[in-house]
């Protein structure tokens, strides 16, 4: 099980330095953020940190439903020749997704990357929509447009949370995705909806429902059981639930936008801006992002707050941004591993009973007086639960 | 079956099929034995109906007969039922419309006869392989079988091939087969059946996975000595409730003796979804080759 950064806006050598200390064992790179001169300068430097580090780089093809789109912030996508505007009614014809997918092979062929990664669009509300015949007709293709290129092939898969609430469409879509001829070598996923800036983190996003949970856990035991890498973008704490399902690797970034998808990213909405959001550390037994000072307080109460992991020393007094990444990939990478042997039941058990720590973590916190948030974690952790269960029913274990 | 021809009349109109003998009966079928130059051969026998005339369904019904012998013709492997010496023909016996070919006839007995047999790990591995290879066979040659179960798989004794799949006449060619009467029905035998058959839009996901679902539930019922849903005496509709509904019991449960990595690849080979089962047979021939 593989985590891996999920690139973005970068104010230092967060993912050098990540690689480096082996707390990451790569990134998603995302053209948005690098253009198509300095790209190959990037994969260089994260190499130059660990030569055996996993590289992909996400064409973010999904994003160019946002071209003309008032507001829109598409970075240096504009920049690569691949990011034009394609009319669905074209797409839904076969030679529009080839010249798609020929579009992006021929503009990352070159690049020292691990596994290239097929581009896609965005699959909005159902898999029983023409945008999802139009994704099937990409994945499809995908082998086939980047045979040349000797690399294992990724698929994309960019889903809106809402498709996998509809079980039987979601179900025809599995369906079709493990019966394919030519099949890509693996799956890079991201499901995301609502709309996301700096601030908002996994416990108050729309992701959190038992359902959205359990469908993506699905999605990766589907794929898993039938031979497929998957790779999760934007996961953050959900990555041992998506490991523990099959997955074999996720990511997560440092801002909210890096750790949730949502195509409300390429769109810059009025009123968003001003401060960056405050520094925060991932507890392991709270499966939560909490606040330095949450921390300090927590700490003294519930020891078992604290990771007991080399990055707790980093906030020992006002951490920055880099630390805060380390520690969080630090503390994800920690979970993942207590979910990367075993069956299935016993991976599953072990999400559980840490779910329940955490719920008697902050019940020990209330029984001390300490109750803000409690509600909405509560709430969090019972989808947490769910979503386990639900996952148990969907995969027939 | 309805007006199975008389066995006299029979030999009186095809004099060639030496020592011909009667074996067993379905609904519009009847098979018998006889010596075909110098082998002995499975003669089958298929009751066209006079109202087939009629309505219309004559032509379908020797269409689908056809089918079923082009689809075996197709298939390259000895882990299916050969075809015979006896090339399809109409015929008339005692009045009635018929249509005659032969099959190559197999020693030994069904697998639903040797039910509760309990039969060992080597065995119910054999079995399972064989029955991917013939699947192997069948989704090359474009089709998929539709009624896989007990009663259509010989345990013939052979070493070279010790269960050899029977009874292709529902087989249904993927792309291209134009929709008759019985194929746009529900196809197979119900208890048999993979859930999504049960689906008014089934051909649209039709594919492979269906037969591994009817084998994973042959192989289970062989090595449990009871099927996965259903019970005896209960009626089909009880029986597909627990399809669609139920969690069947685990096989490693019914039988402990068993390894567990067989267990669950019978087990895999029926779930409900069929994006959880195998994708294919090759991917269960796989996974059996590194089980000892």
């Amino acid at each position: 099980m593989r985590l891996l950064a999920q690139h973005g806006h970068q104010p230092s050598d967060m993912i050098t330095r990540g690689v480096a200390e082996g707390v990451i064992q790569g990134a998603i790179l995302s053209p948005r953020y690098v253009g198509p001169e300095k790209v190959a300068e990037k994969i260089v430097e994260i190499r130059g940190a660990n030569a055996g580090a996993e590289v992909l780089l996400d064409p973010e093809y999904y994003a160019t439903r946002q071209i003309g789109t008032p507001n829109n912030q598409l970075g240096y996508l504009e920049d690569w020749a691949y990011f034009t505007s394609q009319r669905r009614r074209d797409l839904v014809r076969g030679p529009a997704v080839e010249e798609a997918l020929r579009g992006v092979y021929d503009a990352v062929s070159g690049l020292d990357v691990s596994a290239h990664v097929a581009p896609n669009i965005y699959i909005p509300q159902s898999f029983d929509s023409m945008e999802a015949g139009i994704a099937l007709n990409f994945v499809a293709g995908a082998r086939g447009a980047f045979a040349a290129g000797e690399k294992p092939v990724y698929a994309t898969l960019a889903i809106d949370r809402r498709a996998l609430l509809s079980p039987a469409d979601f179900s025809a879509f599995l369906d079709y995705l493990t019966a394919l001829e030519t099949p890509p070598d693996g799956f890079y996923v991201l499901v995301g909806g609502g709309l996301i800036d700096e601030r908002s983190d996994l416990v108050h996003s729309d992701v959190v429902d038992a359902n959205v949970i359990a469908g993506w856990m699905l999605l990766n035991f589907v794929l898993a059981q039938n031979g497929f890498e998957v790779i999760n973008g934007c996961a953050d704490l959900l990555s041992p639930f998506l490991s523990a399902a099959g997955g074999s690797g996720t990511a997560t970034g440092w801002w909210s936008n890096l750790r949730l998808f949502s195509m409300g990213r390429y769109i810059k909405a009025e009123g968003r801006g001003g401060q960056l959001p405050i520094v925060r550390y991932v507890s392991k037994l709270l499966m939560n992002r909490i606040r330095n000072d949450e921390l300090r307080a927590y700490a003294t109460l519930v020891p078992g707050t604290l990771n007991g992991l080399t990055h707790d020393a980093d906030y020992t007094g006002v951490p920055g941004r880099t630390s805060e990444a380390l520690q969080t990939w630090e503390a994800i990478s920690s979970l993942n591993a207590e979910v990367s042997d075993g069956s299935i039941e016993t991976k599953l058990g072990t999400l559980s009973n840490r779910v329940e720590q955490a719920r008697a973590a902050y019940a020990a916190l209330q029984r001390r007086g300490i109750s803000e948030g409690i509600e909405t974690v509560t709430e969090y952790l019972g989808q947490l639960s769910g979503a386990i269960e639900n996952f148990r029913r969907l995969a027939e274990l | 079956m309805e007006h199975k021809p008389d066995i006299d009349q029979l030999r009186q109109a095809r004099p060639e099929l030496a020592g011909l003998e009667f074996l067993r009966e379905g609904g519009f079928k009847a098979v018998y034995k006889a010596q075909i130059q110098g082998r002995v051969e499975a003669v089958k026998v298929v009751y066209i109906p006079p109202e087939a005339e009629e309505n219309g369904t004559r032509e379908e019904i020797i269409a689908r007969v056809k089918r079923e012998i082009d689809a075996l013709g197709q298939c390259r492997t000895n882990r299916l039922v050969a075809l015979g010496s006896l090339a399809l023909e109409p015929i008339s016996v005692g009045g009635h419309d018929y249509l005659i070919y032969s099959e190559e006839l197999l020693p030994g007995e069904s697998l639903r006869q040797r039910l509760r047999t309990r039969p060992d790990y080597r065995e119910l591995r054999v079995l399972t392989q064989c029955l991917m290879e013939a699947l192997q066979a069948i989704e090359l040659s474009g089709h998929i079988h539709r009624d896989i179960k007990p009663d259509n798989v010989m345990a013939t004794g052979l070493p070279e091939r010790p269960f050899v799949v029977l009874d292709l006449g529902i087989a249904f060619k993927l792309r291209g087969t134009e929709l008759t009467a019985r194929n746009a029905g529900a196809p197979g035998t119900v208890i048999y059946m993979a859930p999504e058959l049960f689906l008014p839009q089934y051909k649209d996901a039709l594919d492979i996975r269906s037969d591994i679902y009817s084998a994973g539930v042959t192989v289970f019922e062989y090595a449990a000595g009871q099927h996965p849903f259903h019970r005896a005496g209960e009626s089909e509709y009880t029986t597909v409730y627990r399809i669609l509904n139920q969690p069947p019991a685990k096989l490693a449960a019914l039988r402990a003796d068993l390894p567990g990595p067989f267990c669950r690849l019978v087990d895999r080979c029926f779930k409900r979804r069929p994006a959880l089962r195998y994708s294919n047979p090759a991917a269960v021939l796989r996974e059996l080759e590194t089980m000892i």
